[in-house]
């Protein structure tokens, strides 16, 4: 093949962005793992939530995340047939320990988990001031604790509630979807725990994973939809009263 | 259009270009000298501003986005502490058998027994306590009505009165009368 000059001066930036994509992430540890090949989500599905706190205690115990602080947590909702807009909403210690007795014949219940949706557009990375919180290149909202200024503008930006300070670091703290485990070919801690499979981890670039079927089949929400953040957790049965 | 503009505004217009012009091209650099000065210290602020960022910013930064790209293999190297079913799978295969016929099959091992990388990565240096049934099983079978109405739940001292739970069901296969049911005492262990 003959190639100019001029066509050659041409072809190398497009080259050099062509490998690029192809360098496009291999985290040390985890040679195996290409960053573009996936998009995290999860799937959590509501009717088979039964309030046990597994993925409370797991959770905390993979991460090290201090007493008091969650990076996911359990919430009961009690809705009842006169009031439907705004529901009784308990989560004792994040559910940890379970939740006490419920009255019978009192209106709805029902067990929302809840964790980082790791938006797509997410808010808490666009405010933050350092450049320590991001979106990976495989959809997965992280925090560099070695950059953040613990200014915590993004604990206020972010729509439910899922950062904290760290009491002793004093660095923002989140669900990091345990990124440590899904690039080793693991599920989460809470999935591992979860006993009901209420919680389903989901690569939405995998086209084996049972996630695309049961998109399409079944009616999911997300939580604040109208904020459009691109939250990539998914719920299935998430009743209206959840805001 | 510029007949609008006061007299002396159009003065200034008229005299701006001609002036200079005619520092530059005939007046000579003599006057000039000080822009050049002036722009090597421009040249000098920014090497030493390039310099410095050099220092301060870390390689990786920018590598995929405005942030160090490095971080996320530091956040991906943490170790695990789960070590997931497949890991005791490989191993405790009597279990995993007991417990895929039965109705806690898709329940993980760790559910129950808790973290155990350690134990997976060297069986010798940790051996896993065997839960206390009585506090484990309550824990998802105590009855409340905020559950999901197809999951069996129990008043836990209404229906046992006190006695362990795996005193009468094999926690890995619970249905009584299942296959498994006999080795109900011992948990499925041997």
């Amino acid at each position: 093949m003959n190639i100019s000059r001029r066509h050659l001066l041409i072809l190398l930036p497009a080259a050099a962005v062509a490998w690029k994509h192809v360098l496009a992430g291999t985290p040390e540890e985890s040679p195996n793992y290409r960053m573009s090949d996936h998009w995290w989500g999860m799937l959590i599905d509501i009717p088979k939530c039964i309030g046990c706190g597994n993925c409370v205690r797991a959770c905390q115990t993979e991460n090290d995340v201090p007493d008091g602080y969650f990076r996911t947590w359990v919430e009961r909702y009690h809705v009842t047939d006169w009031n439907m807009t705004t529901p009784e909403v308990i989560s004792p210690d994040g559910g940890k320990e379970g939740f006490p007795a419920a009255k019978e014949d009192a209106g709805k219940y029902f067990f929302v988990p809840k964790l980082c949706n790791h938006c797509a557009d997410s808010p808490c990375t666009q405010v933050c001031p350092v450049g320590a919180t991001f979106v990976s290149p495989d959809g997965v909202v992280l925090i560099d604790q070695t950059y953040c200024l613990g200014c915590a503008y993004c604990v206020q930006a972010c729509p439910y509630g899922c950062r904290y300070i760290h009491p002793t670091k004093r660095v923002a703290d989140k669900c990091t979807l345990c990124y440590h485990r899904i690039t080793k070919g693991l599920t989460t801690a809470c999935c591992e725990a979860c006993p009901t499979g209420a919680r389903q981890l989901a690569d939405l670039k995998d086209p084996k994973d049972p996630i695309h079927e049961f998109l399409k089949t079944h009616s999911v929400q997300v939580l604040k939809p109208q904020m459009a953040t691109g939250a990539k957790a998914f719920y299935y049965g998430l009743d209206g009263s959840v805001h | 259009m510029y007949q609008k503009c006061p007299r002396s505004h159009r003065e200034s217009r008229d005299n701006f270009g001609g002036r200079v012009k005619g520092r530059l091209l005939m007046g000579g650099l003599k006057d000039a000298g000080h822009l050049f000065r002036f722009l090597g210290l421009f040249v000098i602020a920014f090497l030493v501003f390039w310099v410095i960022r050099g220092y301060v910013v870390p390689k990786s930064f920018g590598e995929y986005g405005h942030y160090r790209g490095a971080a996320i293999g530091e956040i991906a190297a943490h170790p695990v502490k789960f070590a997931g079913h497949q890991a005791c799978e490989m191993c405790h295969t009597d279990i995993a058998d007991t417990k895929a016929k039965g109705s806690h099959a898709h329940v993980n091992c760790e559910a129950c027994h808790g973290a155990l990388a350690q134990h997976a990565n060297d069986p010798t240096s940790m051996t896993p306590v065997k839960p206390d049934s009585a506090v484990l099983c309550a824990r998802c079978h105590t009855a409340s009505a905020a559950k999901p109405k197809g999951f069996p739940q129990v008043d836990p001292a209404d229906h046992s009165g006190g006695v362990a739970c795996a005193t009468c069901h094999n926690p890995h296969s619970p249905v009584i009368g299942s296959d498994a049911g006999a080795t109900a005492a011992t948990g499925g262990a041997k």
